[in-house]
């Protein structure tokens, strides 16, 4: 485990403390968190299945992406932020926990998809905005970003089954 | 916060007096609740297909319902909208269903015999009450004058709908996550 000393520092943190031992505070931003990974999920897939050519065939990508960008960022934030939250009550368990890592990686590479979509074939977007036929780097953009944040729920969910099966002494 | 947790309390205690702990305890015993319990990665994927299934489900019902007040998607027509985002609204609650089923087969004692699951199978039916007049009257407006929008006529009924639809499912997903944490 890299720096060992924060992730406890932060767990025995007053935040740390109050969102491990409230017996609200867990279940509510864990509810709020919820909210926000079905919000970007469920507007990523809409733009990701126009890009692959699946769903809103008659649209212009650049009016899904109008649609859904302002949504998933906005569902991005309140997921980090809750996210963060139910991070400090456990922190040194979730940096041991290989969902946890695994999850966070996928993000990373999710997140590095969108940016090299964005600099390099959406600076064209003119040219297919209404194409019929999608250029393959697209296609292969949106079949990548909904296989990794398909991948990010699924490591997510086993974070839960698994938090006490990983320790971090 | 007092209130909530004393009234879950009774409904629990209530629940306990019916016939539902019977019917649970009965259902546990059954082979089918035995393979999904005897097989550890079958909650976890229902869970999973269960979170998938919102995502498409909600997700499509914010879009379309976004439009119909005029917040998002307005270079559609509402028909266009409804032709894209309508089928993945049945099709997610057809996945729900069996995912759901799925769960409790799982753990049919802990989540039958639970005041936090029936509030959200109340909500759940209420949902699909308030979709399907919701989404006739939109049809039946469409039908009538293709040019129909929500976003000129301000229809306050229709506009409220679509608001409490999206409330609905939200109310719906914290219970799904609430009754975990339910008094046994």
């Amino acid at each position: 485990m890299f720096f060992p000393k924060l992730w406890e520092a932060i767990q025995n943190s007053p935040l740390g403390i109050f969102m491990a031992e409230s017996p609200w505070a867990f279940p509510t931003f864990e509810t709020i968190h919820v909210f926000a990974i079905v919000t970007v999920f469920g507007t990523i897939a809409v733009m990701d299945m126009r890009m692959i050519g699946l769903a809103s065939k008659g649209r212009a990508l650049t009016a899904v992406s109008k649609d859904t960008l302002t949504l998933t960022w906005t569902a991005f934030v309140v997921a980090a932020i809750s996210g963060s939250l139910l991070f400090t009550g456990k922190a040194s368990y979730y940096m041991v926990n290989p969902w946890f890592l695994g999850k966070m990686a996928l993000m990373g590479l999710a997140g590095i998809n969108m940016i090299a979509f964005h600099l390099i074939p959406w600076k064209n977007v003119r040219t297919f905005d209404v194409a019929t036929v999608i250029p393959g780097g697209v296609r292969r953009a949106g079949i990548l970003s909904l296989l990794l944040w398909i991948g990010v729920i699924c490591c997510g969910r086993m974070i839960g089954f698994t938090l006490d099966k990983y320790l971090p002494f | 916060m007092a209130g909530i947790g004393d009234t879950v309390f009774e409904l629990t205690e209530w629940i306990r007096t019916t016939p539902l702990v019977d019917f649970a305890l009965w259902l546990s015993t059954k082979e089918i609740c035995e393979w999904v319990q005897s097989h550890s990665f079958m909650v976890p994927v229902m869970q999973m297909i269960h979170i998938f299934a919102i995502a498409m489900g909600f997700g499509s019902v914010l879009l379309f319902n976004l439009r119909l007040v005029g917040r998002s998607g307005n270079d559609q027509t509402l028909a266009q909208s409804a032709h894209r985002y309508l089928p993945w609204m049945k099709w997610s609650l057809l996945v729900l269903l069996v995912s759901g089923l799925g769960m409790v087969l799982g753990d049919p004692v802990r989540l039958l015999v639970n005041p936090v699951f029936w509030m959200k199978i109340a909500l759940f039916v209420l949902m699909i009450v308030v979709s399907i007049v919701h989404l006739k009257t939109v049809s039946r407006k469409i039908k009538t004058s293709a040019n129909w929008d929500a976003t000129s006529g301000g229809s306050i009924a229709i506009r409220s709908s679509a608001y409490g639809l999206i409330i609905l499912w939200l109310l719906i997903m914290a219970g799904g996550r609430f009754m975990a944490y339910a008094p046994m």
